[in-house]
């Protein structure tokens, strides 16, 4: 095997181009860090201006890239794949950086946290999660979920002082050290029994097979909990909760969003494409993890007090509407679902958590439920915002969580999984109540003489990013069409090769 | 090529019970030293194996530099280090039924489909060029990428280490800027009390004044 490649010129241009993004955000990385060590702590926000421009030429390789991988190829002898499913993942992960990175200076600086290394370990984990999406071959996915997660890691725990931030770093080392172990497992076992990590190959090798070897089953068990841990579905959700609490609110903004983007394009791709032809051997675990997800998720969340914690579980139950999509594989409309669901919550559950950074003042950090009775007659445009992503959090129409949740229970109703969907709309009701909840809070008049949270000035950045969010829910939930026809595209030139469905 | 079975079970049983040394003896120092000796064992089944560039780096880095930086780490945070606190948690025979139910689903699925691991051939170029000259090749063109990746993974860790180990320009800003918050209450307290004793002196004058004029 390893002969076959001694022809092969390192590095082929058209490769490099083809990872022209990741390049861009990494060579950033390096210069940041550099640019630390002259940069009076005063300035630090020049480091966010040049993060911000950097994640724009990444964004712009993506846009150049999303047309010209228009016919799918793996680069670099299988490991990555270049094609339109990778580059709508990473513009999601991209345009989550960016916002993240525009509401972070004024947090920082009123936390006291603003160290010159945060920005470049968002922009080292924004590498990660878009390597981890265009990863083609298992050791890529391996390495790109350590880089995202050890970046988290560092970035949970930056807060030296807080013992909350310790404590939700700690956890997130051990519990993600433990589920990267799961996950290592599980490859191990996919390449003893098929001989490959590619996953073109695997899926090749798969072909012949029945699907029924032992080993393979075991392997993809054991892939599939490294992969729950990550995107937070239950029963694998237990660290999610303590570590968006206790890390730094714009933090936690990231990590919800890009995390469970990329790791879920990343499953999506190993799953419903490259294990297309063993689908009935594993389908029935997705769905069951997808319906105590739903359902952890929503009744765990209506008894929280924290509005962190609430928007983790929150999380969870979205992560568990985002696995119908998985679960109804083959199906492409599961596929199309589940990608227009992870654009739906990237825009929502951003701003709904930098509504939470945004407002965040110096002392006690704003999380409990009390910090955002009033909020309307204070911030009547922030408690609008907030609102707004609440209801497309809890799927009302004309918002982009309605369009989401649509397409996921029609996907599961098409491929006669109308028991997903029945959950998945049964357990959307329950939502609806502790999102309210909290809207109502916000328009709850504080009576006379009664203390308010000190709410934080809006600063431009970050009513900029509040707008681009709603914007972003908003356009998700009207002009359909536009993310629907490019979740399609990306559906239809994602690597491995999908089977052509009558 | 083929493995001596003696060697590769004598070698094998000196693996794990240096490896159970590592985590049963309570004092770290010595589980360090059994690590080492582990690390030695692991080289020699790549010895075995005929994979001399892996034993090779086996040695360099395992067996001497991580050792070195262990003990290095014991003796700089002795302080923290040194309690030998009971590491038996409440719910170890949870644990321990979870591990070994989770082991006995592992070695039957070894028991049930050992013959099914796909095996390789070492390639004559293997045997002609010797492993090292054949990794260098395979990483640098086939896992060229993850070769990259790892490069890029191993510097995010160094800097996450080095941030999380500077606590003392962090623990100065924040304690400057706890300290402007301080400052900045006491400020507020202050202007609260001058303006309550205004009032109450307004008060007392309003009062006066009309007691006066009556």
């Amino acid at each position: 095997m390893l002969l076959a490649t001694q022809n092969l010129q390192f590095p082929p241009t058209r490769d490099l181009i083809g990872l022209l993004p990741e390049l861009i955000l990494s060579g950033a990385f390096v210069i940041l860090l550099m640019l630390d060590l002259v940069t009076p702590p005063s300035r630090r926000s020049l480091l966010a201006a040049v993060s911000l421009v950097a994640l724009a030429a990444a964004m712009g390789a993506v846009v150049w890239g999303w047309f010209d991988a228009d016919h799918a190829r793996t680069i670099y002898a299988g490991s990555f794949a270049y094609d339109r499913f990778g580059r709508f993942v990473d513009g999601i992960v991209i345009a989550s950086a960016a916002l993240t990175v525009a509401i972070s200076p004024d947090y920082l600086n009123r936390r006291g946290l603003h160290f010159g290394e945060y920005y470049a370990l968002i922009l080292a984990a924004t590498v990660g999660m878009m390597l981890l999406a265009g990863a083609a071959s298992l050791i890529v996915i391996f390495l790109g979920i350590e880089l995202l997660s050890i970046s988290l890691y560092i970035l949970s725990g930056f807060a030296h002082t807080e013992t909350r931030s310790q404590e939700a770093a700690l956890k997130y080392l051990l519990l993600g050290g433990f589920a990267s172990g799961i996950l290592l497992y599980g490859m191990a076992l996919i390449y003893g029994a098929t001989g490959h990590t590619q996953l073109t190959l695997i899926k090749q090798s798969l072909a012949g097979s029945s699907g029924t070897d032992p080993l393979f089953l075991v392997g993809v068990g054991l892939l599939f909990v490294g992969f729950a841990f990550k995107v937070s579905a239950a029963p694998f959700h237990w660290w999610t909760p303590d570590v968006y609490q206790g890390a730094p609110t714009s933090v936690t903004t990231f990590m919800s969003v890009a995390t469970k983007v990329a790791a879920f394009a990343s499953l999506i791709r190993v799953f419903t494409y490259t294990f297309a032809d063993s689908t009935d051997k594993w389908t029935g675990i997705v769905a069951f993890v997808a319906i105590i997800s739903m359902v952890v998720g929503n009744v765990a969340a209506l008894t929280q007090t924290s509005l962190k914690r609430m928007l983790a579980y929150s999380g969870i139950a979205q992560a568990g509407y985002i696995l119908i999509g998985v679960a109804v594989s083959p199906d492409p409309l599961g596929t199309v679902g589940s990608l227009y669901y992870l654009a739906a919550y990237a825009a929502t559950n951003l701003g709904a958590f930098a509504v939470i950074t945004v407002l965040a003042g110096r002392g006690e950090d704003l999380d409990s439920y009390d910090g955002i009775r009033g909020l309307a007659y204070r911030r009547p445009y922030t408690a609008a915002a907030m609102a707004f992503f609440l209801f497309s959090l809890g799927g009302f129409p004309p918002t982009a969580g309605f369009f989401a949740k649509f397409l996921v229970f029609s996907a599961a109703i098409h491929a006669h999984a109308v028991y997903l969907a029945l959950w998945g709309i049964g357990t959307s009701v329950i939502s609806i109540f502790y999102y309210l909840r909290v809207g109502l809070l916000m328009y709850t008049r504080p009576k006379e003489g009664e203390e308010t949270y000190p709410w934080a000035r809006t600063s431009l950045a970050g009513g900029g990013v509040l707008a681009a969010s709603a914007a972003g829910t908003l356009v998700l939930g009207i002009l359909v069409f536009l993310i629907y026809t490019a979740a399609v595209s990306a559906q239809h030139g994602v690597l491995p090769v999908p089977q052509q469905l009558a | 090529m083929t493995v001596n079975p003696v060697a590769f079970y004598v070698i094998a049983v000196l693996v794990v019970a240096t490896a159970i040394a590592v985590v049963a003896v309570p004092n770290i120092i010595h589980a360090a030293v059994a690590l080492i000796a582990c690390f030695f064992m692991v080289a020699a089944l790549y010895l075995a194996i005929g994979a001399d560039f892996l034993a090779a780096t086996q040695l360099l880095i395992y067996a001497g530099a991580i050792p070195v930086l262990i003990i290095f780490a014991v003796m700089l945070t002795r302080g923290s280090m040194r309690r030998e606190g009971n590491s038996w948690v409440r719910w170890w025979p949870l644990a321990l039924l979870v591990t070994m139910g989770l082991g006995a689903v592992l070695l039957g699925v070894f028991a049930v489909s050992h013959d099914r691991w796909h095996r390789g051939t070492y390639p004559q170029r293997l045997l002609d060029d010797g492993t090292t000259r054949t990794i260098g090749d395979a990483l640098l063109n086939r896992y060229a990428l993850p070769f990259e990746v790892a490069s890029a993974l191993l510097l995010v860790a160094l800097v996450g280490a080095v941030l999380l180990a500077r606590r003392d320009e962090s623990e100065a800003v924040l304690e400057r800027s706890e300290e402007e918050r301080r400052q900045r209450e006491e400020r507020v307290r202050h202007r609260r009390e001058e303006r309550d004793r205004a009032r109450r002196a307004r008060l007392r004058d309003g009062v006066s004044t009309p007691d006066e004029s009556t």
